[in-house]
């Protein structure tokens, strides 16, 4: 048990350590490297504003929110989730010259985003404050951001372990991200008995942004039945990915 | 006397016709026109001995012979096909000491991260980092981006760093591949090689690969010469490297 406690905090300060630093380079050490990234959610937010009310169905209160909470969550998921199709063969310099835990690599990418996640929610906050929404009800993210980040890093664990495999995962995936981007409501709503409802019946991200929405924005507290699922379900994926990793991580090192 | 390393009748073999480059379109076209055929090759074949606590293995070979395969196996970086590694104790592989550093980081956010890697938390490097820099001597560059660094430098600081960790972790097994030169100036090469014999002699089973006659004749307690995925030889130093060099010139 002390074992496995040990790996746990050698893993977890290892991928924050590769966070940090792939951070500082990204950001070439200053803060305002955090500006490309909130560039894109952004630049679609203001896009979107203009036009994205009228090719919805029906009118959406407090739409800006409601926009802005889609763009900068699918924008978590699509960075973790395209980050982690090349890590591993971004990283074969380490893996095949170490005993290294290599979890630590798809998990520094987690990390990574979640610190730049951060800074869309300032902007959400700051939002808030602008169409004077009343903002106490944000709280409540951070119960829901913790199982969407579960959510995402199991995914990523599939996706890295296949990205060794499949050399253009990452062309494959930004397509998949892309059509899953606009099927999931991000600056429209579901309308009913629509092909759009139908398919989002079966698309997490769906649950996770409307969950979060209708918390922060509308102040409704979703059914008991749902918050459980959904947490489940992030549980579940978390472990299953987790174990897919675990299963091949040992041949991954003949493969880079 | 502590067996180490135990290395018992191990198989390794790799797909030749492995691509890197395998993609999903090459994939799908691959089994479209059913062109995937495999081809094996073996890279080691019944391969056995073991390693005491103390006692240095010399290993040598031409270039593909298998030598570092063997070494991620002990390491466990790759798994064997068949046969049984047993290792008893903290094990250290190192190679490729030059590789590692980032260069848009500077050498201080760079030891950090070294040490992360090579498995030091935090506070550990805060304990080291005094000694890493001394020992390096770029004391005045510690806030210095590395991309700015000369070649040398960026030797001596991946030595000073990498030699430091290993030390901390004061490893039982120790297994070297390449890297018993450090790079830098005639002078920091003198302090590094005397650095890297402390360590070897420091009491771990120790095993080296290597192309340099002198020093694995200088070091080693006995010495294993792979050719062709098969032991030919083991023993003493002198004696295999003898056979090996004959076996170069015919």
């Amino acid at each position: 048990m002390g074992n496995l406690y040990q790996e746990i905090k050698s893993v977890a300060g290892l991928s924050f350590s590769l966070a940090k630093a792939n951070f500082k380079v990204r950001n070439e050490g200053s803060f305002f490297g955090i500006f490309w990234y909130l560039l894109e959610p952004l630049a679609f937010f203001l896009i979107l504003f203009f036009i994205g009310q009228n090719l919805s169905q029906k009118s959406i209160e407090q739409y800006p929110m409601y926009l802005l909470v889609g763009l900068i969550m699918f924008n978590f998921f699509n960075a973790v989730t395209l980050f982690s199709t090349k890590v591993i063969s971004n990283n074969s310099g380490f893996i095949k010259s170490l005993k290294i835990n290599s979890e630590a690599f798809v998990l520094s990418g987690v990390w990574q985003f979640v610190f730049s996640h951060f800074f869309e929610v300032v902007v959400l906050i700051i939002f808030g404050l602008i169409f004077k929404i009343n903002i106490s009800f944000f709280i409540f993210y951070l119960f829901i951001f913790p199982f969407f980040v579960l959510f995402t890093s199991g995914v990523s664990f599939v996706l890295s372990v296949l990205g060794v495999y499949v050399g253009d995962l990452r062309n494959v995936w930004n397509v998949f991200s892309r059509l899953l981007w606009f099927a999931t409501p991000i600056f429209y709503a579901v309308g009913t008995n629509t092909v759009i409802k139908e398919l989002n019946t079966i698309n997490p991200l769906y649950y996770f942004i409307m969950i979060t929405r209708e918390v922060i924005i509308y102040k409704k507290i979703p059914s008991p039945a749902l918050l459980f699922t959904v947490a489940l379900f992030s549980v579940l994926v978390f472990i299953a990915g987790f174990l897919v990793f675990e299963k091949f991580k040992n041949r991954l090192a003949e493969r880079l | 006397m502590i067996i180490r390393i135990e290395v018992k009748n191990i198989y390794k073999k790799f797909n030749a016709d492995f691509r890197n480059d395998k993609t999903a379109l090459s994939g799908i076209v691959g089994v479209l026109s059913g062109g995937n055929v495999k081809k094996e090759i073996s890279v080691l074949d019944d391969v056995s001995f073991s390693v005491a606590a103390g006692e240095i293995m010399g290993v040598i070979g031409r270039n593909g012979s298998g030598k570092s395969t063997l070494l991620r196996l002990i390491a466990g970086v790759y798994q064997p096909d068949s046969g049984e590694i047993k290792t008893n104790g903290k094990l250290v592989y190192l190679t490729g000491v030059s590789q590692g550093s980032m260069p848009k980081l500077t050498m201080r956010e760079n030891i950090y991260l070294m040490g992360a890697v090579m498995g030091l938390t935090s506070r550990e490097i805060d304990e080291r980092f005094d000694e890493i820099v001394e020992f390096s001597g770029l004391r005045e560059f510690v806030d210095m981006k590395v991309y700015q660094f000369s070649t040398g430098m960026i030797a001596r600081l991946n030595f000073s760093t990498v030699i430091h960790c290993v030390k901390h972790q004061n490893p039982d097994i120790l297994l070297l591949d390449e890297i018993l030169s450090s790079g830098g100036d005639l002078r920091f090469q003198e302090k590094a090689s005397q650095k890297m014999e402390e360590l070897i002699k420091g009491g771990a089973a120790v095993i080296i690969v290597s192309h340099n006659e002198d020093d694995l004749l200088k070091h080693s307690d006995k010495v294993l010469w792979l050719d062709n995925s098969k032991i030919v030889a083991m023993g003493g130093p002198k004696e295999v490297f003898d056979k090996y060099i004959l076996s170069i010139k015919k």
